[in-house]
């Protein structure tokens, strides 16, 4: 039952909400510069969007850890997802080698088996009224997503693409986080 | 449910904090049993009265008055 290190949401559960406002839009910046950029200076837009990845993942890493919180390496996983997922838009935009393309594919799902891990990590130091909160959480952030996918697949069979699988993944992840918000403010 | 956490809290005078990292839960956690807006499970009930040095009867008591009564029949 107990859990000496609740941590990661002691005193912060807007502290979620935060960080995942912020892992969005970077994500969404950086997606909005590489886009930008990538038509005029494809070798430019892909080291700006790499800078400012790490940039991101730099300053939430050790943000976190140096409040001793548990969700950096959630965070951290899930920019380092977002930014390799599609290596070959942007390295072979770049004029990269394959091998590093290759590398960047590697990189993607080391990342995305690390963000399982942190969330797991996250999960497991929760006491029992935050492991509802989350539970909730995560059945909202399921039917919504659900719902998104469904909305998406019956759209596409008229030809309309509306949203990328990428961003569905985020916004499960947002969805998550407002059900977390909207799961606490109810117990506040 | 009605409790006398905060009560039994501020006899010894204890912080929200204090009792959570007794207990080993968050802050909040305290805050929601406190209000009665969160109830606990039945290990952290027993772990929140051997804090306190009682039992779960003279800390937790339910809405339903008939709740108790029921259960003593049964």
């Amino acid at each position: 039952m107990g859990c000496g290190s609740a941590r990661f949401f002691v005193g912060s559960p807007g502290q979620i909400w935060a960080d995942t406002a912020l892992m969005v839009v970077a994500i969404l910046a950086e997606a909005f510069f590489y886009r930008a950029l990538r038509h005029h200076w494809p070798v430019n837009a892909a080291v700006a969007f790499l800078v400012l990845a790490v940039g991101l993942i730099g300053f939430l890493f050790v943000r976190q850890l140096l409040r001793g919180e548990r969700g950096w390496m959630f965070y951290t996983a899930m920019l380092l997802f977002a930014g390799m997922s599609d290596p070959g838009d942007v390295l072979a935009a770049a004029g990269v080698a394959p091998n590093w393309v290759a590398t960047a594919s590697l990189l993607a799902a080391a990342s995305a088996v690390v963000g399982i891990v942190g969330a797991v990590r996250i999960v497991r130091a929760l006491d029992e009224m935050w492991r509802q909160v989350n539970h909730r959480a995560l059945a909202f952030a399921f039917i919504t997503t659900l719902s998104l996918v469904l909305g998406q697949w019956l759209l596409s069979r008229f030809g309309v693409e509306v949203l990328t699988w990428r961003s569905l993944l985020l916004l499960m992840v947002v969805a998550w986080g407002v059900g977390m918000l909207w799961e606490y403010r109810r117990l506040r | 449910m009605k409790n006398r956490i905060r009560i039994l809290r501020a006899e010894r005078g204890w912080s929200q904090a204090e009792l959570a990292a007794r207990l080993g839960v968050s802050r909040q956690t305290v805050n929601a049993i406190e209000g009665g807006r969160y109830d606990p499970s039945l290990p952290l009930a027993f772990q929140i009265a051997s804090t306190f040095g009682t039992t779960i009867e003279q800390i937790f008591d339910p809405d339903d008055p008939g709740l108790g009564a029921r259960a003593n029949r049964a």
